[in-house]
């Protein structure tokens, strides 16, 4: 597990945790809820090029900070093992945000379900 | 890689309706869609915002029809059997459906799938693809 996320009434937090906190750069990212898109589980998405990395961490097998690709920014904080999490944004700074947590399926539906409330 | 960053978006809706009528939700991973559709995941992510929101406009266009086509059909089998559950929106998407819907039509139709994918109506031997 390489980060926790929480959903407060607003906000969607994911907070780095141990040593990824600091290969990441981040003491946590928070994007308001108007701006969370959706959430799934992609297991390609790792095997896609993920751009350059700006500010980050290049560790075999584990990918932390901010990859650049074709005008987009994305946030990874995941280990090679790891089932990704992918988060979509909109109006953000970072286009989508890629990471490992400990109950992924559970959490991908928890961010899916708390979006669908925010009308 | 030759894949798209646009898109025809009924062309799409419909490989991407094939995909998940054939393997199911969970059985679909993104890279099947990728491969379907031809179309750049980040593309993808940016129109449709995840997984579901790719099924939800699967479903919500076939729903949209006056009577619902055979693909349809999988499709309400696959949103009933794995996502109404856990998905508020999608059970509010297929509650709002089948409240309009005559619930005896519905239960006959369903039931008609089921038996037509397990392939005994017709006595096929089992060669391991899907159809």
């Amino acid at each position: 597990m390489e980060n926790t996320v929480e959903l407060t009434s607003d906000q969607l937090v994911v907070t780095p945790i141990g040593m990824t906190k600091i290969a990441a750069l981040k003491e946590a990212v928070r994007v308001p809820k108007a701006h969370v898109v959706g959430a799934s589980i992609d297991a390609g998405i790792l095997k896609e090029s993920k751009g350059l990395r700006m500010p980050g961490t290049a560790i075999p097998g584990y990918w932390a900070g901010t990859f650049r690709k074709a005008g987009e920014e994305t946030f990874f904080n995941i280990k090679q093992t790891s089932e990704p999490v992918v988060i979509q944004l909109k109006d953000a700074r970072y286009t989508r945000i890629v990471i490992g947590v400990a109950q992924p399926r559970e959490l991908v539906d928890q961010i899916n379900n708390w979006i669908a409330t925010r009308d | 890689m030759g894949r798209k960053t646009s898109f025809d978006h009924d062309v799409v809706i419909l490989q991407m309706s094939q995909v998940f009528a054939r393997f199911g939700y969970a059985g679909t991973a993104l890279d099947d869609i990728v491969a379907a559709t031809g179309v750049l995941r980040g593309s993808l992510y940016r129109v449709f915002g995840s997984k579901q929101g790719m099924f939800i406009a699967c479903l919500s266009a076939g729903l949209a029809n006056q009577s619902q086509s055979e693909l349809t059909w999988r499709l309400i089998l696959v949103a009933l059997l794995e996502l109404s559950q856990t998905s508020l929106a999608v059970q509010t998407l297929i509650r709002g459906w089948y409240n309009e819907q005559d619930a005896t039509t519905v239960l006959t139709q369903l039931g008609q799938q089921i038996l037509n994918q397990s392939g005994i109506l017709k006595g096929e031997i089992p060669d391991g693809k899907h159809s």
